[in-house]
């Protein structure tokens, strides 16, 4: 069992083995990022893809000053929202009303499987689903997000506010469906 | 951040979920071809160093060819220029009789005529002025001859002459004859009277054709006959690397590509590299002989869909049985390595264009390729590899021969080491497969070599 440096020297070296064998340790928890930004198993598959190839051909680069598992989540994001920038200019992202959500939250999520809160999630409008990623999973600032996605903090604002809105009734209506309540 | 916000960090905080296998199959097909991308221009960048050192050597050899040419019109001149004098010669001697018989004359009026004797010796002496100026042209022209000793003493032979005339020495005059020395000065007293205008002239004019000629850099043309003494008798060490072209108008001729269903557009381009030691020899001025013993390695990257979980003989046997792909079960295409390794027997004739510290030489030759194996590889390591040789059931020829032609641009280090770049193209006479494989593509590979040569004399 190779160690994490000897595993990323081989991969800077392009060797199969070491390359296969980096996969296959991140592979499940990289496919479970992707599968939140994207829309459909075979598109998270794809940024799966190509992230792995930037991953490859950037080990070179990598200077320990992050943990290994960060740095690759950090490019599978990258790669993602590269994946859905262009949907994003395809469909700007305006500033809607505050859905006035309330805090006091009933439902709880442990009551759904995993793969039905991602499938809720790829539901989601693109920017609304980036945007709920970046700030609620990934903890980043809205003044970020609208650096990372070239918008406005309002903008990002009020896709977040519309997301959990969407989300909300997406639970609901999943929840009286199959009886969950 | 919120209860909201929290709830779905911790649903998806530490969630995995399996992608398909299609996944790192595309994984694996990209970074092949990532691999074949950076190998591509490679072989771009040494198809074109080869290319660019060819065409040099065909300038630089046509500029030589000219030269050399030239040079024998020069050579042709000068004589033709030559074959005057003995005409001249002729006169002199007819001129040298005449004088024997004045000088006979003046010996009868030895003692009497002396004013008259010293009226010849003037003009003589004036003559012989004359004489030494056309010998210093005639050593100036024909320097290259190695006459230049025999026309210095002639000259000086002369001075001494007219001075002896001058002081009317007649012990020192008779001495003279004796030496066969006064023979000598009035060769060249009379080639002076009897040479008419233009062929006085004919020094100068070949100068001005030296330096008609185009201008090939002096390191060129300097001290050519000191340098081709040496090297006679060296060795070398020798290592190439470049593209490998199976050259095949079908996938069923080549091996890897055989085992493909070819569906798959494989690249068709693989790389080369081989190393080994030369020995050669110098069998005339300007031609060499080398030969040696070689390793040779070419290989390709391609891709195989057949069913082949663990290792790959089956797709070896495939081969060897001549199946078509169709008739084996599948799989989803997977990155296959396929390496043939020979030992090479070169034998190759050189031509040395420039003989010089910095050296160009055009080789052509054969090599006979004895085959070793044949290694089938996934570059994956999913798969184990598998080797053939060569022999009676094998697919494989034993025995390949092939033409070689490259270039050799050398510079010499010190007296006894020259190092070389040597770009060159490979052409194989018969295609690595036995004819019974229905095969008939002719590799080729164009590379670049270096050798390091140690000059033994």
């Amino acid at each position: 069992m190779l160690g994490e440096k000897e595993l990323i020297s081989g991969c800077a070296k392009g060797e199969r083995t070491a390359q296969r064998m980096l996969y296959e340790r991140h592979c499940r928890r990289l496919m479970a990022v992707c599968s939140r930004y994207a829309k459909s198993m075979p598109e998270a598959e794809d940024i799966l893809q190509e992230g792995f190839m930037k991953i490859f051909s950037s080990l070179k680069t990598f200077r320990y000053e992050s943990k290994l598992d960060t740095w690759m989540t950090r490019i599978m994001i990258n790669t993602a929202l590269n994946h859905q920038r262009q949907k994003l200019y395809l469909l700007p992202m305006v500033d809607v009303e505050d859905a006035g959500l309330r805090e006091d939250e009933k439902i709880s999520l442990s009551d759904f499987h995993l793969s039905e809160l991602i499938a809720i999630v790829q539901q989601l409008p693109d920017g609304c689903r980036v945007v709920f990623n970046l700030f609620a999973i990934e903890g980043f600032g809205h003044k970020e997000i609208a650096d990372m996605l070239g918008i406005s903090e309002g903008t990002s604002k009020s896709q977040y506010n519309r997301a959990k809105s969407l989300l909300r009734a997406k639970l609901e209506t999943v929840k009286v469906k199959y009886g969950k309540v | 951040m919120g209860k909201f916000e929290k709830n779905w960090k911790e649903v998806f905080e530490g969630t995995e979920l399996s992608p398909s296998d299609a996944v790192w199959v595309n994984i694996n097909r990209d970074l092949a071809a990532a691999e074949g991308e950076t190998m591509k221009k490679r072989i771009v960048l040494y198809q074109r160093i080869a290319a660019a050192s060819v065409l040099f050597a065909l300038l630089i050899g046509s500029l030589g060819i000219y030269q050399w040419t030239d040079t024998s019109n020069q050579v042709a001149q000068k004589r033709t220029l030559e074959n005057s004098v003995p005409t001249v010669n002729e006169n002199n001697q007819t001129n040298s009789a005449l004088l024997d018989k004045h000088k006979l004359t003046l010996a009868n009026k030895r003692g009497s005529e002396s004013s008259n004797e010293i009226a010849l010796t003037k003009s003589n002496s004036s003559l012989n002025s004359n004489a030494s100026k056309k010998n210093l042209k005639n050593s100036v022209v024909t320097k290259g001859d190695g006459n230049l000793n025999e026309k210095s003493t002639n000259q000086l032979l002369i001075q001494s002459f007219v001075m002896a005339s001058e002081t009317a020495d007649r012990k020192k005059l008779n001495s003279y004859q004796d030496q066969k020395v006064l023979k000598l000065a009035f060769v060249d007293l009379g080639e002076l009277e009897l040479l008419p205008i233009p062929e006085i002239q004919a020094g100068p004019k070949m100068i001005e054709i030296f330096r008609a000629l185009p201008a090939i850099p002096g390191a060129f043309m300097v001290h050519e006959e000191k340098k081709t003494v040496h090297e006679q008798v060296w060795a070398s060490v020798t290592a190439a690397a470049g593209s490998y072209s199976p050259n095949t108008t079908s996938y069923s001729n080549y091996s890897a590509s055989q085992i493909n269903s070819g569906s798959n557009s494989s690249p068709v381009v693989g790389s080369s590299y081989s190393y080994g030691m030369l020995a050669g020899v110098r069998v005339a001025k300007r031609f060499v002989l080398q030969s040696g013993i070689q390793y040779l390695n070419q290989s390709i990257n391609s891709t195989s869909n057949i069913s082949s979980p663990t290792s790959l003989d089956q797709v070896a046997f495939s081969l060897a049985s001549n199946s078509p792909a169709s008739n084996l079960s599948t799989t989803s295409p997977y990155a296959i390595n396929s390496a043939n390794e020979f030992v090479s027997v070169p034998l190759q004739a050189g031509y040395l264009f420039i003989d010089r510290k910095l050296g160009l030489q055009l080789n052509t030759g054969v090599s006979t390729e004895f085959f070793l194996r044949n290694t089938l590889s996934d570059p994956s390591g999913q798969r184990q590899s598998y080797s053939q040789s060569a022999g009676q059931d094998s697919p494989y020829r034993s025995v390949n021969f092939s033409g070689l032609l490259s270039s050799e641009v050398s510079y010499k280090l010190g007296n006894r080491y020259r190092v070389s770049v040597v770009p060159g193209f490979h052409y194989s006479f018969n295609p690595v497969l036995k004819s019974a494989y229905n095969s008939s593509g002719n590799p080729f590979v164009w590379d670049v070599g270096f050798r390091f040569r140690y000059i033994f004399k």
